[in-house]
């Protein structure tokens, strides 16, 4: 199993931020974690993560307890507007921080070589946004987990940075987890979609998007679906 | 001219040692400044100072008993920071008061040697002993050392520390130790520019460096190229002009800070074009 969660539960100390979160996901899901703000979502990736401890439950992550994990094994995408805009690093200086000789490859599988020499905080967050992925699969990793990846990026970025998610889902078998408000792209490229408020609202599978968007939001929410231009 | 200067002893003390501060404000500074740390170097200068005052008044070596409260005090701030779950401002905020509220304290209580303590707020490069050279010398290698070693981690944690430790980097111990090296760089800064200007020698030179630099190798080479030239040109100015030292090195930061704003752009144009023809 990806991802193995038995009544995760989880406080700051003032009022549970999540109770008894319980799901498994696949080694080649691709899911996404949806919810209103402050339900709880960047809480339960940094449990995923080993970054926070829970306060009740337990979590595993590819068969492992998070803070015995094999770190090579995860790729992770922090939220972008968590790194600071005056960051002097270039692409190449950041790739240099995991080592290894995948780089060169990396960045041209993802149409970044030519940016290697760029400053990273003066790159567009479509650009910013595609050197973190890579970044997080110098690696090999088996399970990319993404936070909240598309913020900032534009319509267009957007579903090519979906798709190019998809591709390494379906090629490489990369299992994927992402944090993500984008409900009109999930419902066309996800796998399973998980709804938390505090605690599971509903999980399954993310053809039953409409369903569990009521859920979540409420009222008459649902997703309607565009043609592709072109 | 050049020459005469450097047959007083106390003249090359003062550029053997300003030299070595300069290193490694400008290496410690520029981790400061890109974790938002930047005040930190101000909150542990004044700890420093109720460090000295206490060293005075237990008629020990006041940088000794500086060096120890602010080595302390550097580890407390990351503990305050963690367990009281406050922003790091807050927390350099709560140790200046402490650092200060201790030398008030201690000043009011013995009443005596204000004209001791009062020489540490603005420093004196000129003063810098031979025995002073051999500490400077081994906090510098020390952190030296440090970044050398841990670089590339360095540069994760500020990157983006939740990255680095799912990347397997252990930054509790690397953010502990880095505390510990800030602490002792600032005691050993008072030598050069005193407790009320320190934090313009770990910040100044890599703010004025990111306006030009166009990597994170090049802004720690050029924060230290231009932090070892604020520190010699001042220590000339100040003694032929008979200036104080501290404010004159300050000076000529704020003006190498000046010069970055405004033909930053023009340089980093230049750095581009030079790159890309040849």
């Amino acid at each position: 199993m990806a991802i193995k969660l038995e009544d995760v539960s989880f406080s700051y100390g003032q009022g549970p931020v999540l109770s008894n979160i319980s799901f498994e996901l696949r080694d080649d899901d691709f899911a996404a974690i949806i919810g209103s703000n402050g339900a709880g979502k960047t809480t339960l990736v940094r449990i995923m993560l080993g970054l926070l401890k829970p306060t009740g439950g337990k979590a595993s992550i590819l068969g492992s307890a998070p803070e015995k994990i094999d770190f090579r094994k995860i790729g992770y995408v922090p939220q972008k507007y968590n790194i600071d805009r005056i960051f002097p690093g270039t692409v190449r200086e950041i790739f240099d921080l995991k080592g290894g000789s995948k780089a060169a490859e990396t960045a041209k599988s993802l149409g970044i070589e030519n940016l290697m020499d760029s400053k990273f905080a003066q790159l567009s967050g479509g650009q910013q946004q595609r050197v973190l992925i890579a970044l997080s699969l110098l690696s090999g990793p088996k399970l990319l987990i993404l936070d909240e990846p598309t913020v900032g990026v534009d319509a267009k970025a957007q579903q090519e940075f979906y798709a190019l998610l998809k591709k390494l889902n379906s090629q490489k078998k990369v299992g994927i987890i992402l944090v993500t408000h984008d409900v009109g792209m999930i419902s066309k490229y996800v796998k399973t979609v998980i709804c938390i408020n505090g605690q599971v609202c509903c999980f399954g599978p993310a053809k039953d998007m409409n369903t569990m968007l009521k859920a979540v939001y409420g009222g008459d929410f649902g997703v309607f679906h565009h043609h592709d231009e072109g | 001219m050049a020459l005469e200067i450097l047959s007083y002893g106390f003249m090359q003390n003062a550029f053997m040692g300003g030299f070595m501060i300069a290193i490694m404000c400008a290496l410690t500074g520029t981790f400061l400044v890109l974790r938002r740390l930047s005040l930190l170097s101000d909150g542990l200068g004044h700890v420093a100072f109720g460090g000295i005052a206490l060293g005075l008044l237990l008629k020990i070596d006041p940088i000794i008993s500086a060096l120890a409260l602010t080595t302390a005090a550097s580890v407390w701030v990351k503990k305050i920071m963690e367990s009281a779950r406050i922003y790091g401002d807050a927390a350099t905020a709560l140790v200046l008061s402490f650092g200060v509220g201790l030398a008030v304290v201690i000043i009011g209580y013995v009443k005596g040697f204000n004209v001791d303590l009062f020489s540490y707020l603005f420093g004196s490069i000129l003063a810098i002993s031979e025995s002073d050279l051999l500490v400077i010398a081994a906090i510098t290698i020390a952190t030296i050392a440090f970044i050398a070693i841990f670089y590339r981690r360095l540069v994760f944690m500020t990157f983006n520390e939740d990255l680095a430790k799912t990347s397997g980097v252990d930054t509790d111990f690397i953010t502990t130790v880095f505390a510990l090296l800030v602490g002792m760089t600032v005691v050993i800064a008072i030598k050069a520019v005193g407790i009320l200007l320190i934090s313009a020698l770990l910040v100044i030179p890599v703010i004025s460096a990111l306006q030009v630099a166009g990597s994170f190798r090049s802004t720690m080479a050029l924060s230290c190229a231009i932090s070892i030239f604020a520190v010699m040109a001042g220590t000339l100015l100040s003694f032929y002009a008979n200036l104080p030292a501290g404010g004159t090195i300050v000076m000529v930061l704020c003006a190498v800070f000046s010069a970055s704003v405004l033909f930053g752009r023009h340089l980093r144009g230049a750095a581009i074009f030079a790159s890309k023809t040849g």
